[in-house]
């Protein structure tokens, strides 16, 4: 069964070919869920191997369609159907995509809000809960979820696998992005257990990409005989939803993520940017999702994309739509118009990648190179803003902007299913970093950052807190991830209470709280009561993070307002530290 | 200035590892109970045998340069790091390569590093040496270093203008003993 898709190489030796065999059925596959497109790639034995779908597209486009009784995803595009799908019928409505957007976010984050505007139907309330998220079968708006979304289109994607090897798959290395919280991840962990795929680790994107770089950089060195020495690489990663930076310092296999940085804006944003400038009435128009509606953003939709693509190469473009209802834009949309409508998104593209080189501890002259990876690296502002902030005049070039990461995927499947390979190309280690800050509330709504961003993985890292009241006996550790400096700016992963603590006055007590991050990526916190010391205190408290299922933004409100102040902690002044 | 170092550091140093089941209510209890939650009993042996940061990294504390280091650090890494781990060995690596971590992190800062060899050549960076006490052990160090000499101090106003003085960059101790400064 094996010997048929194999390709083996001239300089193979059968020895390294059995033993790739009799490995390879548990190779995990790398996947990149893109917000519009999505791909998967294999260690074939000797290399990364991209698969292809029926219809010889490497990139699939993430949506999943839904018809009567029958759901199909964007990875064969309908194409066992009578016809395939066009990108009309994504945006009729009846297809949901842009899940990577929606999944595991509440319906306050301005993510979902922007969403609203998509063909599909996603409804607010506005308290920190999932939104409401249906799609069009049979003139009637039928309820999912983004997780259920995102498994059906996993489910099509393992089968593609497996269709092509001819044996069942079930680990896998998924790539998020950076911005990804914790309680993200674990609702893409969800997902991939609802389609049977074992997620045995999550790479952030960028980190993906420079593993990647790592093994290029190892075969530049067993080629060439070179020095080895340490290479110092930027990424830059975005795609239609997401920005991604990170800072990777290289040697002899080792890639060192240094710092990490990402925020939510993607050729999403600017394709919605965009779609404003050309229909100024845009969001008033749109916002009933009636039929008609529907079908003129959809057509208003596809003129945008195809401008905003051709823009990368041609200087202005001419749109002509007719959206029906008397309705037309017809409009020459120059580069220099396009660079000002989006300017706040280049913006905050500078913002991140300052902050990374700042959070690295190093100026433009340190970088060796500049990686530029995803769909929107292709537009040439993004490529002269990267370029001129890391003071480069080109970049890297030996890496394919679409399938880097997928690629990085798969190699990393192949180290973690502790594949070897003779020649070496596979002996290579990251050494990840945390992306945000781990901490707790204390002192009134303050986060106090317990794991500061960009810590190495595995770690671990403690702080004593105190009590705030006199003979408090209670208190609340609540567990927060972001980079904001009140408690509440940040994500809440979950809480859980101290109890029998020592009648005492307030700050005579010491709390230590400890937070573990262990090689499998899961974050533990520890917390008890070390001052005083006895048979009278209680035993640690143990819990595994993120607790909190859904409707976190509703949950800390009700915190607050159940119990104000009372079970509060507060950071114990170092000075009172021995 | 030499009264201050043998008052303020005992209580928090290699006595209380000497004699741990009598020893003060020091860190040392606490840290080896918020370890014990986790990873089963640690003895007091096995904390004592704590190495440096530079038997850590297997490198000599004597003119190893900033290169050296970095490519010790790879080395270990490679050698700890859970992802490279035989499956039976990974607690036990996770916990060395979090050490290694921290000795490449200390060593790798220069200033950092000069107060570590002020504290090691006296003899008491034995002290308080564990991933999940980091904190309190480089307050310690930077107290040390303050309280001893003046090149701490300078190291330390060093440390302070190279990395650029803002708010974000300063380790969240320090922005609040900062707070903590200003109020006073």
């Amino acid at each position: 069964m094996a010997e048929q898709f194999y390709t083996v190489a001239s300089d193979s030796e059968t020895t390294g070919e059995e033993k790739a065999q009799q490995t390879f059925p548990d190779v995990a596959i790398g996947i990149d869920i893109g917000t519009s497109k999505c791909s998967v790639a294999v260690w074939n034995g000797h290399q990364v191997e991209l698969l292809k779908n029926t219809r010889s597209q490497k990139g699939m486009r993430s949506y999943v369609m839904f018809k009567d009784d029958t759901l199909s995803a964007g990875v064969t595009g309908g194409a066992t159907k009578e016809h395939a799908h066009e990108e009309r019928d994504v945006l009729s409505g009846s297809a949901i995509f842009n899940m990577k957007r929606l999944i595991g976010r509440m319906d306050t984050d301005e993510v979902v809000q922007a969403s609203k505007t998509l063909p599909f139907l996603v409804q607010t309330l506005g308290i920190g809960v999932r939104p409401f998220i249906a799609a069009l079968v049979n003139n009637m708006w039928r309820s999912t979820t983004p997780e259920e979304v995102l498994a059906i289109f996993l489910l099509e994607l393992k089968a593609l696998v497996e269709m092509h090897y001819k044996h069942p798959v079930r680990n896998t290395i998924l790539t998020i992005p950076v911005a990804f919280s914790r309680f993200q991840q674990t609702r893409i962990e969800r997902a991939c257990a609802m389609a049977g795929l074992h997620v045995l680790r999550l790479m952030p994107e960028p980190t993906a990409v420079a593993l990647l770089y790592a093994q290029q950089q190892q075969q530049l060195l067993h080629d060439n005989m070179g020095s080895g020495i340490e290479k110092i690489a930027l990424i830059f990663n975005m795609g239609a939803g997401y920005c991604d930076v990170a800072v990777s310092a290289t040697a002899g296999g080792v890639s060192q993520i240094r710092a990490l940085s990402g925020c939510t804006v993607g050729g999403e944003d600017i394709l919605q940017n965009v779609m404003r400038h050309l229909h100024p009435n845009f969001d008033s128009l749109f916002a009933g999702h009636t039929m008609d509606r529907i079908k003129s953003m959809g057509l208003l939709r596809i003129a945008t994309q195809d401008a905003v693509h051709k823009l990368t190469t041609q200087e202005s473009i001419e749109i002509n739509v007719d959206l029906g209802g008397g309705q037309k834009v017809s409009k020459v949309l120059g580069r220099a118009e396009f660079e000002q409508v989006n300017k706040m998104i280049f913006e905050e593209c500078e913002r991140v990648i300052k902050q990374c080189l700042h959070d690295a501890k190093l100026a433009p002259e340190d970088i060796n190179d500049v990686i530029l990876v995803g769909g929107c690296s292709r537009i040439p502002k993004i490529r002269s803003l990267v370029l001129g902030l890391c003071k480069k005049a080109d970049s890297y070039a030996s890496i394919d902007v679409l399938e880097a990461a997928v690629s990085g995927a798969a190699l990393e499947g192949a180290i973690a299913s502790g594949v070897t390979d003779p020649s070496g190309s596979l002996d290579l280690l990251t050494i990840q970093a945390t992306p945000m800050n781990l901490g707790i509330r204390a002192d009134g709504d303050t986060f106090a950052a317990i794991i500061p961003r960009n810590t190495a993985v595995p770690a671990r890292r403690d702080m004593l807190f105190t009590t705030t009241h006199d003979n408090q006996t209670e208190a609340l550790v609540a567990v927060y991830e972001g980079e904001g400096k009140q408690a509440e700016e940040n994500h809440l992963l979950g809480y859980f209470k101290i109890t029998g603590i020592p009648a005492a006055p307030k700050g005579a007590v010491e709390i230590n709280v400890c937070m573990d991050i262990d090689a499998a990526n899961v974050l533990r916190v520890f917390a008890g009561v070390v001052k005083p010391q006895g048979p009278a205190t209680p035993p640690f408290i143990e819990v595994r993070m993120p607790t909190l299922d859904d409707g976190h933004g509703w949950c800390g409100q009700a915190l607050a307002k159940m119990y104000g102040g009372n079970l509060d902690l507060a950071v114990l002044p170092k000075k009172l530290q021995p | 200035m030499p009264n201050l170092t043998t008052t303020s550091f005992p209580a928090a140093s290699g006595g209380a590892f000497r004699r741990p089941a009598a020893g003060p209510p020091s860190r040392t209890l606490l840290r080896a109970r918020a370890t014990t939650a986790r990873q089963g009993v640690r003895t007091a042996e096995q904390q004592q045998q704590q190495p440096t940061f530079y038997e850590l990294l297997g490198i000599s504390a004597e003119g190893t340069s900033f290169e050296d280091v970095r490519a010790a650090y790879r080395r270990m890494a490679r050698k700890y790091h859970p992802d490279v781990s035989p499956p039976g060995a990974a607690g036990e690596h996770t916990r060395r390569f979090i050490q290694v971590q921290e000795a490449y992190e200390t060593l790798s800062d220069p200033s950092r590093r000069s107060s570590y060899d002020r504290a090691l050549a006296r003899g008491v960076c034995r002290l308080a040496f564990s991933p999940a006490s980091r904190h309190h052990h480089q307050e310690q160090e930077e107290m040390s270093g303050w309280r001893t000499s003046w090149e701490g101090q300078i190291a330390e106003l060093k440390k302070r203008s190279t990395v650029k003085d803002s708010e974000e960059n300063l380790s969240w101790g320090a922005r609040m003993r900062r707070r903590r400064a200003e109020q006073l």
